[in-house]
């Protein structure tokens, strides 16, 4: 009884949660990468990522899926709400014939828009949740783009962009789009983003 | 008997006038017939800046025959820009801009197929950029824009075309 009272206490106090959603689910295939499919990438490297992540910094990482899940629509934007995740982070893979690349962005869907109060409670349409984190999001991304130790990797600066996976999350929340020579490529760069992601985690925490 | 002629002159100015008068209001509220004038939109040849992202922002000049109708200057416009895609390459089937409907500040583009030709999110984001900042130049500046595929919202796994997109939005490339 104890142990267990200890366990829901330490779950409940991590100081930071992360909720990492690999693309794809057991109907939908996503794109073809060598002689792979992004949904099977991206899940290796999401368990990867958990499990580096929780190894080096007392945080609680959560994937949106588990393999042979089917998702529903908008039940991954749903969980990360409820969970109140302090960040989320979308992850995809494509076939890149040039260089291999990395891509971060941020949910944006108009140019001129103010950041919403969290203060106030009010209803909001789904495509303007992303408002509440709006800065968070952008300044998360930002930082998240100067960890990186590229190498022969291009990482591209971060793109404002109304970006699907990302709508109607409320918690700060970022993507990263990874375009891979050859599908073995993922266990090089998952290795990047462990380092990114730790320095950024590290200075939020 | 000349007093009573003068009032019978009188008498009788006084019911021509009187009658003249009511005859004139009713004519003056008469429903007037107009000339229907049909109004011609002339056609005269316009010089629009085609936008396209190729490794840095390019720009076209292209002449187009339009005429004052918005609708018909946007549909003649992007298809033009899909023209100087395929001259440059970057697209490689013909696609063509079914309808053009403007209500309020949105604009309906329907095309006859998708234009996301490339991988990665980012260099559709900056396909369609070109197509936003040649509108956005060609006075379209406060509008936004449904892209549509056989009348139907454009699907993509990665781009949100449920919304609609402002011509503004190139500004973030």
């Amino acid at each position: 009884m104890k142990f267990l009272y200890t366990l829901f206490f330490v779950v409940l106090n991590f100081p930071f949660t992360l909720m990492i959603n690999p693309a794809g689910d057991a109907q939908s295939a996503g794109r073809i990468v060598g002689d792979s499919f992004e949904r099977g990438l991206t899940l290796q490297c999401a368990e990867k990522l958990q499990q580096k992540l929780q190894q080096l910094l007392p945080i609680r990482v959560v994937l949106s899926r588990f393999p042979g899940e089917v998702l529903e629509p908008l039940q991954v934007t749903n969980f990360s709400n409820r969970l109140q995740s302090d960040l989320f982070l979308s992850l995809h893979f494509y076939e890149s014939d040039s260089l291999p690349k990395i891509h971060i962005y941020y949910y944006k869907k108009n140019v001129y828009e103010n950041s919403f109060s969290s203060s106030e409670l009010f209803l909001c349409p789904l495509e303007e949740a992303y408002r509440f984190n709006m800065e968070n999001s952008k300044r998360l991304a930002s930082n998240f783009y100067s960890n990186f130790k590229t190498g022969a990797w291009k990482v591209q600066e971060p793109l404002a962009l109304p970006f699907l996976p990302l709508k109607g999350l409320v918690a700060p929340a970022i993507a990263i789009e990874i375009g891979l020579q050859k599908a073995s490529e993922w266990r090089e760069v998952t290795e990047l983003v462990v380092d990114a992601l730790v320095a950024l985690i590290d200075n939020e925490i | 008997m000349k007093f009573n002629r003068i009032y019978l002159i009188i008498l009788m100015i006084s019911f021509v006038l009187g009658i003249s008068f009511a005859l004139s209001r009713y004519l003056v509220f008469l429903p007037k017939y107009r000339e229907t004038k049909t109004e011609v939109n002339l056609a005269e040849n316009k010089i629009y800046n085609i936008w396209f992202f190729k490794n840095g922002w390019h720009v076209e000049s292209v002449t187009c025959l339009t005429n004052n109708n918005a609708e018909e200057e946007i549909k003649v416009l992007t298809t033009a820009w899909f023209s100087v895609m395929q001259d440059e390459e970057i697209l490689k089937d013909k696609i063509c801009v079914q309808s053009v409907i403007i209500y309020g500040k949105t604009i309906y583009l329907s095309c006859d197929q998708s234009f996301l030709v490339f991988s990665s999110a980012q260099d559709n984001f900056t396909l369609i950029s070109g197509l936003l900042k040649t509108l956005f130049e060609a006075g379209y500046q406060n509008y936004s824009i449904y892209f549509l595929v056989h009348h139907k919202h454009l699907s993509d796994i990665l781009l949100d075309f449920s919304v609609s997109w402002p011509t503004a939005l190139y500004k973030f490339v």
